[in-house]
């Protein structure tokens, strides 16, 4: 489904819409940016990855339902090859060394970094 | 117009209990972006994520109407609001409103919000676009399966009973020339093979008509379907359960469509008869038979003294065919299990 070209697929799991406002015309203008799918929710994301590999997952930790931090461990466990990218307000030491451990590949405080993204996902994908 | 529709405050203005669809698209109507709602209903990940166009996955009739709704947000730079029947089934409506969506970089995308539409909404809710009215279905179960049935059944039996005949009765005619004549014998061989193709080909087309594609989704997923279908109309909660799929769509065809119609059938009824609030239908499959189940808690009826209507003679003599059993447990106020056991190879 996403490995025959080298524009990559990318699941946003955010349940901000104000976030998404901002970041479907980032990603649409992104050339590495093949396809975006958005999940608003732990469960949503779960329910994309049955249907979908992405190549990278920008996740948020704040999630309406269950830890972004929980959902990481999961993805690392069940599809290690996929980047993970947190980006959270949640931007103190202490979230960023526990993502690190969990194995986040980066870490984007969203409310000074988000531009920063495109560039990350053109150099990581 | 204002190109930044504001997400938040859209949805903010909606149900917060329904889903609501989301995509954008580039300047080929290609997707570029979904949101899980998205992905669900219309299962786009496994057509070609990213590569289907928006309008693919709309219902046939609708696609021209998703067309010109997007062709006149881009042309006139205005949003666009159309309904649209989600393809492969025909009775869930989104209302879609269409909007520019310009990327940073100026690349004109398109923003297509959605959200269901039952009944009345639907009907009250003109194309702004062209004034094309909508075709709108009577949105009550009943009519759906009715409606359904009845005219893949009225198409497929016009064809079957009427076309088909006239032709047999040709070929029967021409059997009649005399061979003897060398040009009469070309003539007759030649007519043959054409009506018997046309024969066949009429065959085809009226089978297609009556029964749904199993080649395609298969028995369960037919069933799915149905059920899928009537969610959208709320009559009643319902269950699909099966087991060994393998094992059901292994059957044969003749089969199958006799499950489809008991299935169908009975769904029937009880939307007819039954006001229920809960039906549960369950196929298991083994080595010897296959079982389907359809139970309902709603208002039931004594077998002994209630007279078995059309729908409920239907079903015998369908099973019978097949040399199947058919169980019926119903009582009053205690709702109805109706139980069909298929043998996979025909006693005797």
């Amino acid at each position: 489904m996403k490995k025959n070209n080298a524009k990559k697929v990318v699941l946003v799991v955010d349940d901000s819409l104000l976030v998404l406002q901002r970041m479907i015309p980032m990603l649409q203008d992104n050339e590495n940016v093949e396809f975006v799918v958005h999940a608003g929710s732990y469960k949503e994301a779960l329910s994309v990855l049955n249907e979908v590999l992405p190549d990278c997952i920008l996740l948020d930790i704040q999630l309406p339902d269950q830890s972004g931090i929980e959902l990481l461990q999961l993805v690392r466990e069940k599809y290690a090859r996929v980047l993970v990218f947190m980006m959270t307000n949640k931007a103190s030491k202490y979230y960023r060394a526990i993502c690190k451990q969990m194995g986040a590949n980066r870490f984007f405080d969203k409310s000074m970094d988000f531009d920063r993204i495109p560039e990350a996902l053109a150099v990581a994908c | 117009m204002n190109n930044a529709i504001h997400l938040e405050q859209w949805a903010d203005s909606r149900p917060q209990t329904r889903p609501f669809y989301m995509a954008t698209l580039d300047v080929n109507e290609r997707m570029t972006f979904v949101n899980t709602p998205f992905l669900q209903t219309f299962r786009c990940a496994r057509i070609a994520v990213g590569k289907a166009e928006f309008t693919s996955l709309m219902h046939v009739a609708d696609k021209e109407r998703i067309r010109k709704a997007i062709a006149d947000c881009r042309g006139q730079q205005v949003a666009a609001s159309v309904a649209a029947r989600v393809k492969n089934s025909p009775y869930q409506w989104i209302r879609w409103q269409i909007s520019l969506f310009p990327g940073s970089g100026g690349n004109s995308g398109l923003l297509c919000l959605g959200e269901d539409v039952f009944g009345e909404a639907l009907q009250a809710m003109p194309y702004d676009g062209d004034g094309v009215g909508i075709d709108v279905p009577q949105a009550s179960a009943e009519a759906i399966i009715r409606a359904q049935q009845k005219e893949r059944e009225r198409i497929g039996h016009e064809l079957h009973d009427n076309v088909n005949q006239i032709l047999a009765s040709a070929q029967l005619f021409l059997g009649q020339l005399d061979p003897g004549n060398r040009e009469f014998r070309q003539v007759k061989k030649k007519t043959t093979e054409i009506i018997n193709l046309a024969i066949e080909e009429i065959r085809h087309l009226s089978r297609d008509m009556v029964m749904p594609d199993f080649k395609e989704i298969g028995l369960t997923g037919s069933i799915r379907q149905l059920v899928k279908d009537l969610r959208y109309c709320r009559p009643f909660e319902i269950r699909f359960l099966h087991d060994n799929k393998k094992s059901i769509e292994s059957l044969d065809e003749h089969r199958k469509i006799t499950l489809f119609r008991i299935v169908q059938e009975q769904i029937k009824n009880i939307i007819k008869y039954a006001r229920a609030k809960y039906v549960v239908i369950d196929l298991q499959g083994n080595e010897t038979s296959v079982r389907l189940e359809i139970a309902d808690d709603g208002k039931g009826f004594d077998p002994a003294t209630t007279r078995h209507g059309l729908g409920l003679s239907n079903i015998y003599e369908r099973t019978k065919l097949y040399q199947g059993e058919v169980t019926l447990e119903a009582a009053p106020g205690r709702g109805c299990t109706l139980v069909v056991r298929l043998p996979r190879v025909q006693c005797g």
